[in-house]
């Protein structure tokens, strides 16, 4: 507090001046900060460590482990699977989705054939919305009694049971079939951040790059990846956070059912759960955030270590 | 910026640029097909057999339906449509007005705390803390948020987000010498903010607002846990879709509403595109 005061104490007038109204400018977002992000963040942490009373005790991280052998009848899903099938979807986003959408995203910023309207056509499952475009999903799976036009085209390809309940009503298909529209959605990315990104490349590096005789592919891995390194950089760890966001394809596609559930579906229905019991106890839904995070935190720093180091020399 | 396969461009070039046509033409086949098959489906005047039969009833009646029998919770479609509007406008205009108050004065001012209030904006945009929606929600309910919409605009005016990441970025390439002279001819630092710098950040701020819209437009999640007394379109077309499953001659009138419901925002990114493309930037370029 001293230090402050003597820090304060050097400026002028002017700028102390300068400091109220920054303050005052920032206060109301700082103060929103505090009350919803870093209270709650920090309640939660210690949720898991408490018991009904409010006490401290290892029962509730305890849990987890034991949930995660699969000795738990708490929760409705196996929790080990849950997490190993969001691994596979992050992993799928983040090693091939990812990457395609910065080609892709790269093609339609040199203007292909169409490129208007492919950018129109490709943003209209995110404008439609996850509760439409899920819903028309839904009913485009649907067994073949129901009228479901997709178990028609994959008729001789399928299943008794996945032809009668349809590709998202049995065990075999439910889980292949959410990886194949992940695939569908996440191949059809014009990423606005990264087209930006693009278009603040000065042309003529891209010029002289052809009168060296580049060509297309050349371009793109030498010249335009390099160049907007540190945008991709950015994306990247956001796309490394969100290992375990809310999944609302797996709630409103299965519910979590026929072995689809997610942690981001998990952490989504333990939050509806709470509508239940507001006031109750968090124990076990905060002790499962805190375990995963513990294992999150190290991935995403490695890995922005990794991806910093990519290019890191160079200069436009 | 040169076009793909130009003109003048060797074969291969030529090649690689036919295959991505094909590849975009396909994604552009599997994006729409959903869109049209809900259409033919919107038509019918009850779904049953073969959904994917082109319909010969033609019941554009079904989109009138929509106003006088589409309701969740009490709710009808006007009800929940103003719903999704104010919604929508809060929301953005919240979050935007936080963000922008926040990267302005760390982008632009020397004070105590800055560095310390830049780090935590990285920090909490790129290290993910995990599980604390159910805490979340028990606050919200202690603070008696919910079912509130007077006060959970509160919940919504969080400046430490990507929009920060977006606006700071901007705010620290506008030239220092406009606000100096606006100084000299003695305007107030409100005055410099919202008569100087603010113009010439609205071209970002317009592509930030739109891109959350988008977002909020289609926000379910957040009417579900706090606002189900309020529905907005996409919360009531997912309750209405639950209530109505087994009413075959529902289904029609449900894809109807969706088809009409996404329109609005179809609408506004089709025309502001160029302007979200040309103004979304993050990260910058090396060198």
């Amino acid at each position: 507090m001293n230090k402050l005061k003597r820090k304060i104490s050097k400026y002028s007038g002017f700028e102390k001046k300068k400091f109220l109204f920054v303050y005052l400018f920032i206060a109301f977002p700082v103060i929103q900060f505090a009350i919803f992000w870093l209270y709650v963040n920090f309640s939660s942490i210690m949720y898991a460590f408490q018991d009904g009373d409010g006490k401290f005790t290892w029962a509730n991280m305890k849990w987890v482990f034991e949930a995660l052998k699969g000795n738990d009848n708490k929760l409705a899903f196996d929790l080990f699977d849950t997490l190993k099938r969001s691994f596979i979807l992050w992993a799928l986003d983040f090693f091939l989705l990812f990457p395609i959408g910065i080609l892709t995203t790269y093609v339609l910023y040199r203007r292909i054939w169409g490129h208007y309207a492919f950018r129109v056509f490709y943003i209209v499952p995110s404008l439609m919305g996850a509760v439409m475009w899920s819903q028309l999903l839904v009913y485009l799976s649907q067994g073949y009694l129901q009228g479901g036009a997709l178990v028609r085209v994959l008729k001789p390809f399928l299943s008794e049971s996945a032809i009668n309940e349809g590709l998202l009503g049995t065990k075999e298909t439910a889980f292949p079939t959410i990886v194949t529209i992940k695939c569908i959605m996440g191949l059809v990315c014009n990423n606005a951040v990264l087209t930006g990104a693009f278009s603040r490349v000065p042309d003529e590096i891209y010029e002289s790059a052809e009168l060296d005789g580049a060509g297309f592919w050349r371009t793109f891995i030498s010249i335009a990846v390099p160049c907007v390194w540190s945008t991709i950089a950015t994306l990247m760890t956001f796309a490394l956070c969100s290992v375990f966001t809310a999944d609302y394809y797996i709630y409103l596609l299965t519910g979590g059912a026929r072995d689809t559930s997610t942690i981001g579906f998990l952490l989504y229905q333990m939050t509806l759960d709470r509508k239940a019991s507001p006031d109750g106890f968090l124990g076990e839904p905060a002790a499962i955030g805190v375990f995963l995070t513990a294992i999150t935190v190290p991935v995403v720093l490695i890995g922005r270590k990794l991806i910093d180091r990519v290019f890191a020399n160079v200069e436009i | 910026m040169k076009k793909i396969a130009s003109k003048r461009a060797p074969i291969s070039e030529k090649i690689t640029a036919i295959a991505f046509f094909i590849f975009f033409c396909v994604l552009a086949l599997l994006c729409m097909y959903p869109f049209f098959w809900a259409f033919n489906n919107a038509l019918k005047t009850k779904i049953a057999g073969n959904s994917m039969a082109i319909t010969k009833e033609w019941a554009f009646e079904n989109f009138s339906r929509i106003f006088s029998e589409f309701e969740v919770t009490g709710v009808d479609y006007f009800g929940m449509l103003w719903n999704s509007l104010w919604i929508l406008v809060v929301r953005v205009f919240v979050n935007v007005a936080a963000s922008a108050m926040l990267a302005y004065a760390i982008a632009r001012f020397r004070f105590p705390g800055k560095e310390f209030l830049y780090v935590i904006v990285i920090f909490v945009n790129t290290i993910p803390i995990i599980g604390s929606g159910p805490a979340a929600y028990k606050l919200m309910y202690r603070l008696d948020f919910i079912e509130n919409p007077a006060l959970i605009w509160i919940s919504w005016a969080s400046g430490f987000d990507f929009a920060f990441i977006v606006l700071y970025g901007y705010f620290k390439g506008v030239s220092p010498s406009y606000s100096e002279s606006a100084y000299i001819d003695g305007a107030g630092e409100l005055r410099v903010f919202f008569s100087i710098i603010l113009p010439q950040v609205v071209p970002c701020i317009s592509a930030i607002m739109i891109t959350q819209a988008i977002g909020v437009w289609n926000d379910f999640g957040t009417v579900e846990l706090y606002l189900t007394q309020t529905p907005n379109l996409a919360y009531g077309l997912k309750e209405f879709e639950k209530h109505n499953r087994s009413r075959k001659s529902a289904l029609p009138m449900h894809f109807a509403a969706s088809i009409i419901s996404s329109l609005p925002i179809i609408v506004l990114y089709s025309c502001t595109q160029k302007l979200i493309l040309t103004n979304m930037t993050a990260g910058g370029l090396k060198g």
